[in-house]
């Protein structure tokens, strides 16, 4: 059956003459929710608003009375928790999902468990340590959970991890070789993702979490690349842009493929941000300004129509 | 093709209820759907708004680099032209393409009306006069779902100028009142909203979104004294009001929820009524409660999720704000949340009731 839509009624509203009544009807049958819906949300509502307030009170609670307690009992506190949620992500009564829910609350408990530990007998460690504990000490569950959310907390403090690390220790590398990394990094990641699938099918990778480490490492190959080219620091920038290259053209011949319209507009937008800072450089005029924008509408109308034609072909090749 | 089958299922859905026959324009349906096609992905829209902003900004450089700003007369006049380009050009392309360039003019316009004007015109108020009456033209005018948008939005932050400007600053409570109604009147009056007027049904998308947003930021005003200065002691007008539309909206859902005795219906109004009223100087609270009763009631997802993450604002500040303990906020967070835990438990459990009879 086909899935009727607001926008259904819409069109049918304005280029015919169905009156308010039959209007009405239409909508009331097809778009607006019914009782069992109406249920259902209220229950969700008041539980979420329950338990959401129940839970902030006993944190609020401790906060209060944090300073006074005695480190034993602060540890003490925060070990039991971590305890506790990892027993349950552990019980069969819960579903998969449940389950893995609990086990990245217990990751993200690790993380408080270092920052009080650090906090008590003020370590002064650099900040870069707790994150690399955390991040080492979670990659364990990591793997054999394999699940999405947790994997990406995983990858949000790796890639902190190494950014700290990048300004705390080595201070003699310069962004530019910093974001270098980065991009190899995360681009070696979403290789990973995107490959390992074909192999391992039992396991699909959600869009979301493909689309957002895809998101991460175009952005850290433009800010490399455009950093690159403010600070005249042309010492790393062929290799960077020669990487960025590579892989972006790996990634358009990928996306035309598999017609990923997010690749295809996260790609341009990149190097339509990379070839304004280029043209800012090159030609420090006024009228550049002018040039600029520009270039910047025709090139966004381009990648606009262009993607229009993909998701045409696509409609096309779906019905026909 | 699937969509026009959609079209036909609707109609005769409607006419076994006895609406009686009904004519339809088949070339017209033909080719919304197909502009429809085109207009459907999210990455399409964002990505040609962001373009749009991206090259404004760098054309404001060069704006001012180049010194265009010396000469007022040249500069409004150029504004003027840009905001005739972009309704125009709304009008005769029904492209989303030229979407881009469509919003870069309007704001660019816009600024360089703004620039244009502020050294002739006497005071703030008539210029923000001006603006109302700029962007309400390029409302009716318009005929593209992003220009409609953007035109809601400043015709509702123009009001808020002109308040602000004119140190009326308790009128922001009598704005915040008609964008609650009007919002009400146009989610819950849908169907009647859609028959008067093919013009109004096209554009009813985009008004509806804009007031959204227009409503969210004038709540954000009242309690951040940032613009409009208002005493602490009016805020409860706004709250008082949105409780009142809370209510009606409630009474409407009796029927659905088939909730027919009197002793109950009285019962729940009072409880969100005596629920909302210590929220009296936080008007956001019962607004984004109100505001999301609608959106599900209406479906509207965008709605939801806005006034979802509103509501956690609003009430994240309702209680940094309150004057006591730490102490005493954990304990009352925590009571509230009993509270609620209890209505879960009570709804969870006439719910199984209807199913056990």
């Amino acid at each position: 059956m086909k899935h009727i839509q607001r926008e259904d009624i819409h069109i049918l509203a304005r280029h015919s003459d169905v009156g308010e009544e039959g209007i009405d009807r239409a909508l009331t049958a097809f778009v607006y929710p019914k009782a069992p819906a109406w249920h259902r949300f209220l229950r969700i509502l008041f539980l979420v608003l329950g338990l959401g307030f129940s839970v902030l009170g006993i944190i609020f609670f401790f906060a209060y009375n944090w300073a006074d307690l005695h480190k034993f009992a602060k540890l003490g506190i925060v070990e039991t928790l971590l305890l506790l949620t990892t027993a349950l992500s552990l019980h069969p009564k819960f579903n998969k999902d449940a389950r893995n829910i609990i086990l990245t609350g217990s990751a993200v408990l690790v993380g408080v468990l270092f920052a009080v530990f650090g906090q008590i007998y003020q370590t002064g460690a650099n900040a870069y340590d707790f994150f690399l504990a955390w991040t080492l000490f979670i990659a364990l569950w990591t793997l054999i959970a394999n699940f999405a959310p947790l994997w990406l907390l995983f990858l949000v403090l790796a890639n902190t991890t190494f950014i700290l690390y990048g300004e705390q220790v080595a201070a003699d590398w310069d962004a530019t070789l910093l974001f270098t990394f980065l991009f190899l990094g995360n681009a070696l990641c979403l290789l990973l993702i995107t490959v390992i699938p074909k192999y391992r099918s039992n396991q699909p990778i959600p869009i979301y979490f493909s689309n957002i480490v895809a998101l991460a490492t175009a952005t850290f190959a433009t800010i490399g690349i455009v950093l690159g080219i403010i600070d005249n620091e042309h010492a790393q920038l062929p290799v960077l842009s020669a990487s960025v290259g590579i892989l972006y053209a790996i990634g358009i011949w990928y996306a035309l493929k598999n017609n990923n319209s997010f690749y295809l507009a996260l790609i341009p937008f990149s190097i339509i941000v990379i070839i304004t800072a280029i043209l800012f450089d090159i030609f420090d005029e006024e009228y550049m300004y002018l040039f600029v924008s520009f270039f910047i509408i025709v090139s966004v109308t381009l990648v606009v129509r262009n993607l229009i034609h993909l998701q045409k072909r696509n409609n096309h090749e779906k019905q026909g | 093709m699937k969509n026009k089958d959609n079209i036909n299922e609707i109609i005769n859905f409607l006419q076994s209820e006895g609406t009686g026959v009904i004519t339809t324009d088949e070339a017209a349906i033909e080719k919304a759907y197909t502009s429809l096609h085109g207009e459907q992905t999210l990455v399409i829209k964002v990505i040609s708004i962001l373009g749009g902003i991206f090259a404004s900004s760098v054309f404001f450089g060069f704006m001012f680099i180049a010194g265009l700003y010396e000469s007022p007369t040249a500069l409004w006049l150029t504004g003027f032209v840009a905001i005739g380009a972009s309704v125009l050009l709304s009008r005769i392309s029904d492209r989303i393409l030229l979407d881009t360039i469509c919003i870069s003019c309007f704001i660019v316009g816009l600024v360089m009306v703004g620039a244009g004007l502020s050294d002739s015109t006497p005071s703030a108020q008539i210029l923000s006069l001006y603006f109302v009456v700029i962007s309400c033209a390029c409302l009716l005018l318009s005929q593209n779902y992003v220009l409609s948008f953007a035109s809601t939005l400043v015709v509702n932050g123009s009001l808020i100028c002109l308040i602000q400007s004119s140190k009326l600053h308790e009128l922001l409570h009598v704005h915040i009142a008609c964008l609650a109604l009007l919002l009400c009147y146009l989610i819950l009056q849908e169907a009647k909203v859609l028959s008067s007027g093919k013009a109004i049904a096209a554009k009813y998308g985009p008004i509806r979104t804009g007031l959204l947003f227009s409503f969210v930021s004038s709540l954000l005003l009242v309690n951040t004294n940032f613009f409009v200065q208002l005493a602490p002691e009016t805020r409860w007008i706004s709250t008082a009001l949105c409780i009142v539309l809370l209510c009606y909206v409630v009474t409407r859902l009796f029927n659905t929820l088939s909730i027919s005795s009197l002793p109950s219906k009285l019962l729940i109004l009072a409880l969100v009524a005596l629920t909302l009223a210590p929220t009296a100087l936080t008007p956001g609270i019962a607004a984004t409660l109100l505001l999301l009763m609608l959106s599900f009631a209406a479906h509207y997802k965008t709605g939801m999720v806005v006034s979802a993450m509103a509501f956690i604002y609003f009430a994240g500040l309702f209680y940094y704000d309150l004057n006591f303990t730490l102490l005493t906020k954990s304990i009352m967070l925590f009571c509230s949340g009993l509270f609620f835990i209890v209505l879960y438990l009570l709804t969870t459990k006439k719910a199984n009731n209807h199913e056990n009879i």
